[in-house]
C-alpha cells in the first residue's frame, strides 16, 4: 500500500474522524481502520512508515513518562494497532502497564472536555452503567468499585461517597476518570496479543532502541546490603509488584516503606523502589516517604502487624504457621536472617 | 477435654436423629443454597475432628444420604460457585462467583454474658441489613443465626456475586466506617463577625451518605432533647459532658444546661439545620454538635464484622438449618430478626431430663429459664445437657 492510498483516504474521510481520533479504541475507530483497507501485514511490514513511526512514538512516550501528543487524525487511529503490536512483541509487562497508564491518562484529559452525549456513548461501549441526573452522573456501585480500586486517593473511598440504592453519584470529572480506568484495565487485559514470532522479528527491528532503553531502566539500583532474600512473603509480594510496574495500593506503599525503613534501608533507596510505578512522581513519593518515616511529621509509623496485613489483603500466606506464627513481618525477616546466617532452624 | 465414649455415642445418635428429621422437613429446602451442586461442601465428623472438604453433590438425595451416614458435628458449604467444586486444588476449581457474606461475631467482647452478646449482635445485624438495603439497594439477603456468637448474612443478589476480594473489602470499609472521623462527615470552620456573633462556628453537611446519616442523627438527637421535659433534658445535656467554653467538662452546671435546653426550644436552630443543612453557632453549641457527632460515629457504623470472612471469596460457611457442634444449637434461618430470640428459637432438642456430670459451676439461661449447674451430678433438660457436652463442660457417666 503506497502513499497515494493514504491521500485517497484523506479525501474520502468522513467528518466523524475528528471526534474519534483521540479514542482509537472505539468501535467507530475500528470500523475506520477496517474500511481503510490497510492490512495487518501492511502494518507489520512497516511499508507505511509514518504509521509505524507514530505507533512507535506512542510506546516511546509511555516509556518516557509522557502523555502522547497528537500528530494527525488518521495517523493517530491507524497507529493505535501498531502500538499494540509493538508492545505485544516486546512483551514486557512493566512496559504494557506503563503504556496503559499513560494512555488512560491521555484519554481522561480528553474526556473531561467532551459533551455529555459522547460520554454516555463511551460508557455504554465499556459497559459502565450510567444514569444521568441533572449535572450529576450516577453509576452502579459494583462498576464503581471495579474501576476505582487502583486510585490511591481517600476521596475515592466508598465511605466518602454518596450512595443510594446502589447508585453512586459523581461529578462528570470523576465519572470520566472511571471510564479512563476501565480503558486502562482493558489494555492490560488484552495485551500482549498473540503474534507470530516471525512476524514479531520484523517489527522488533524497527524498535530496537526502545528495548535498549527499557533494559537500562531495568538495571536500576537494587537494594544493597539488605538481604532481600530473607524478606517475608508479604513484602516480597509487594516488591515483585513494583518490579513489574504494577501500581501499589496505599496500604502496600505504607507497609513497604515502614518495613524497609525499620530494617535500615535508606530513604533514597526506598524512593528508588517506587520509580517503576506507572504514576511515579518523584516529589510526591519523597513527600509520602518522608511522612511515613517521620522526617516531616515527627511521628515514625511502625510496620503494620500481620493481622493488619491480613485485613488489607497483603499477607500472602494461607496459615500463620508458614510464617512461624509471627505477629509482625519484621520478626519474620529476622527469623529468616537467623536461619540463613546462623543456621538456626 | 476429650469426649468420653458414652457421650460421643449419645451425641452421634442425637445429631443423627436431628438430621433424619431435618431432611424430611419441607422447610429444609429453603436452607439449601441455590446452585448447591456448584458448591464445595465440607464437614467435621463427630468422631474424628478433622475437616473433610472438597465434596460435591449432584442431587439432594445424594447429599442427604451422605450426611446421614457421616453425621456432621459441623456442616459447611462454599460461598463460591465453581466449575469443579470437588477438585482439591483451589486454583483449579474454576471460580465462577460467590455470595457476599458478612459474619457478625461478638468474640471481641468476651467479658460480656452470652445473652447480652447475642443482643448486641442482633443490633448490628439490623443496622447492617438496613444499610445493605438503603445504600446498596441489595435484595436476596438471608440472615442466619450462626449457632455460636453471632449471625451470618448471606447476600445472593446477582450484582454482587462477581465482586472480587478487594471490592468486598471496600464494602466492609464503608459499612464499618473505620476511616471516618469528624472531619470527613462535617464541614466546619470558624467565622468572624458573622450572624452578629463575634466569633462563630460554621457547620455544614458533607455531601456523602455518611455525612447525611450523621447530620440527620444530630438533628434527631436535638429534636429528642427539645421534646423532653426540663429535668430529663438537663440530665441528657449534662451527660454529654460538654462545656460552655471547654470542649470537655466533668460536670456542666444546671444553669448552663438549662440555657442550652431553652435555646433549643425557643430558637429555630434545628429547623434551620434541617432546611439549610448548615448553621453558624456559638462555642457552646459547637461543643454540643461535635460531641453528638463523635457519639454517632461510634454508634452508627457496623461493628464486630469478622472481615476476612467477607473478603475471602472461597470460604466455607455453615449451612443454615445444620447444627453448631460447639453449642448444639441450630444455625437458624431468621425470618423476622426483630422477634428472633436465639436462646429460644435455635434450640432443637427436647426438655426431657437427663443425668449429667458437669466439670464446672456455671449458670445458663436458655428457653426463658435460668439453669444453675453444679460441679458433678446434675439433672437437666436434654437441650442443656447437649449444650454442655458440645461445649466440653460436661459428660455422661460411663
Ligand atoms: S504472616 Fe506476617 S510476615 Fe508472614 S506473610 Fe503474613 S503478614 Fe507477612
Amino acid at each position: 500500500m503506497g502513499k497515494e492510498t493514504i491521500d485517497h483516504l484523506r479525501s474520502s474521510i468522513d467528518t466523524d474522524i475528528y471526534t474519534i481520533y483521540k479514542y482509537p479504541f472505539l468501535d467507530d475507530a475500528r470500523k475506520y481502520i477496517r474500511d481503510s483497507g490497510i492490512s495487518f501485514n501492511d502494518l507489520l511490514e512497516g511499508s507505511i512508515s509514518t504509521i509505524v513511526d507514530c505507533g512507535r512514538k506512542r510506546v516511546e512516550d509511555a516509556l518516557n513518562g509522557k502523555i502522547h501528543e497528537y500528530d494527525n487524525p488518521y495517523l493517530e487511529i491507524l497507529s493505535y494497532p501498531v502500538a499494540n503490536i509493538i508492545l505485544s512483541c516486546i512483551n514486557d509487562i512493566g512496559l504494557i502497564k506503563r503504556y496503559a497508564y499513560f494512555e488512560s491518562k491521555r484519554v481522561y484529559e480528553e474526556l473531561k472536555k467532551e459533551e455529555n452525549n459522547f460520554i454516555i456513548k463511551i460508557a455504554a461501549q465499556f459497559g459502565l452503567r450510567l444514569k444521568k441526573d441533572g449535572e450529576k452522573y450516577e453509576t452502579y456501585f459494583t462498576d464503581y468499585l471495579n474501576n476505582s480500586r487502583r486510585i490511591n486517593d481517600q476521596k475515592w473511598s466508598l465511605v466518602n461517597k454518596k450512595i443510594s440504592k446502589g447508585w453512586i453519584s459523581l461529578e462528570k470529572e470523576d465519572f470520566v476518570r472511571l471510564i479512563a480506568e476501565k480503558y486502562r484495565e482493558i489494555i492490560e487485559d488484552t495485551l500482549p496479543l498473540n503474534i507470530d514470532k516471525e512476524d514479531c522479528s520484523k517489527i522488533i527491528n524497527r524498535v530496537g532502541d526502545i528495548i535498549t532503553c527499557l533494559k537500562e531502566k531495568d538495571n536500576r539500583e537494587k537494594i544493597s546490603k539488605i538481604d532481600s532474600d530473607c524478606f517475608p512473603p508479604c513484602i516480597k509480594g509487594i516488591i515483585s509488584k513494583t518490579e513489574k510496574g504494577i501500581n501499589l495500593s496505599h496500604h502496600e506503599r505504607f507497609s513497604l516503606t515502614t518495613f524497609l525503613h525499620k530494617i535500615g534501608v535508606k530513604k533514597d533507596e526506598i524512593i528508588q523502589l517506587f520509580r517503576n510505578m506507572p504514576d511515579f512522581d518523584f516529589e510526591m513519593t519523597r513527600y509520602q516517604v518522608d511522612n511515613i518515616i517521620g522526617e516531616s511529621s515527627g511521628t515514625t509509623y511502625r510496620c503494620p502487624s500481620c493481622s493488619t496485613m491480613k485485613t488489607y489483603g497483603i499477607c500472602t500466606t494461607e496459615r500463620n504457621k508458614d510464617c512461624n506464627n509471627v505477629s509482625n513481618p519484621i520478626k519474620k525477616y529476622k527469623i529468616n536472617l537467623d536461619r540463613k546466617y546462623k543456621g538456626i532452624v | 477435654m476429650d469426649m468420653n465414649e458414652v457421650s460421643t455415642i449419645y451425641l452421634i445418635r442425637k445429631f443423627n436423629e436431628y438430621y433424619t428429621n431435618l431432611f424430611k422437613n419441607k422447610n429444609f429446602l429453603s436452607c439449601i443454597p441455590p446452585s448447591f451442586n456448584e458448591r464445595e461442601w465440607g464437614f467435621i465428623p463427630i468422631r474424628y475432628k478433622r475437616m473433610w472438604r472438597h465434596l460435591s453433590f449432584q442431587n439432594l438425595g445424594e447429599m442427604k444420604k451422605f450426611f446421614l451416614k457421616n453425621t456432621p458435628l459441623h456442616l459447611y458449604y462454599s460461598s463460591a460457585y465453581y466449575e469443579h467444586p470437588d477438585i482439591k486444588k483451589m486454583s483449579e476449581k474454576g471460580w465462577k462467583g460467590a455470595d457476599l457474606i458478612f459474619d457478625i461475631d461478638m468474640n471481641i467482647k468476651n467479658d460480656l454474658k452470652y445473652e447480652k452478646m447475642l443482643l448486641l449482635a442482633k443490633d448490628e445485624v439490623i443496622k447492617l441489613y438496613d444499610i445493605l438495603k438503603s445504600d446498596f439497594g441489595l435484595n436476596d439477603i438471608q440472615i442466619v443465626f450462626s449457632g455460636g456468637r453471632g449471625y451470618h448474612i448471606h447476600v445472593r443478589d446477582r450484582s454482587v456475586l462477581k465482586l472480587k476480594s478487594e471490592e468486598r473489602r471496600e464494602m466492609i470499609d464503608y459499612l464499618s466506617a473505620n476511616s471516618l472521623n469528624i472531619d470527613n462527615v462535617l464541614k466546619k470552620r470558624e467565622v468572624v463577625g458573622d450572624y452578629g456573633i463575634e466569633r462563630g462556628y460554621y457547620y455544614g453537611m458533607v455531601d456523602s451518605s455518611w455525612g447525611e446519616r450523621v447530620w440527620s442523627s444530630v438533628i434527631t438527637f436535638l429534636d429528642e432533647i427539645r421534646n423532653m421535659n426540663e429535668n430529663d433534658a438537663i440530665k441528657k445535656i449534662k451527660e454529654l459532658k460538654i462545656g460552655k467554653r471547654d470542649k470537655f467538662v466533668k460536670d456542666l452546671s444546671k444553669k448552663d444546661a438549662l440555657e442550652m435546653y431553652q435555646m433549643l426550644k425557643k430558637s429555630n436552630i434545628v429547623e434551620l439545620m434541617k432546611k439549610d443543612r448548615k448553621i453558624t453557632t456559638d462555642k457552646f453549641f459547637k461543643n454540643l454538635v461535635e460531641r453528638i457527632v463523635e457519639n454517632e460515629l461510634n454508634m452508627l457504623p457496623i461493628k464486630n464484622t469478622d472481615n476476612p470472612v467477607t473478603t475471602d471469596i472461597k470460604r466455607l460457611i455453615r449451612l443454615p438449618g445444620s447444627l453448631h457442634g460447639g453449642t448444639g444449637f441450630q444455625a437458624k434461618l431468621v425470618d423476622n430478626i426483630d422477634n428472633f430470640d436465639p436462646l429460644n428459637d435455635a434450640i432443637v432438642f427436647s426438655d426431657e431430663n437427663k443425668k449429667i456430670i458437669s466439670i464446672v459451676d456455671t449458670d445458663i439461661s436458655m428457653k426463658d429459664n435460668k439453669y444453675k449447674i453444679r460441679k458433678d451430678e446434675n439433672k437437666l433438660p436434654e437441650f442443656v445437657c447437649l449444650f454442655l457436652i458440645c461445649r466440653g463442660l460436661a459428660y455422661l457417666e460411663d
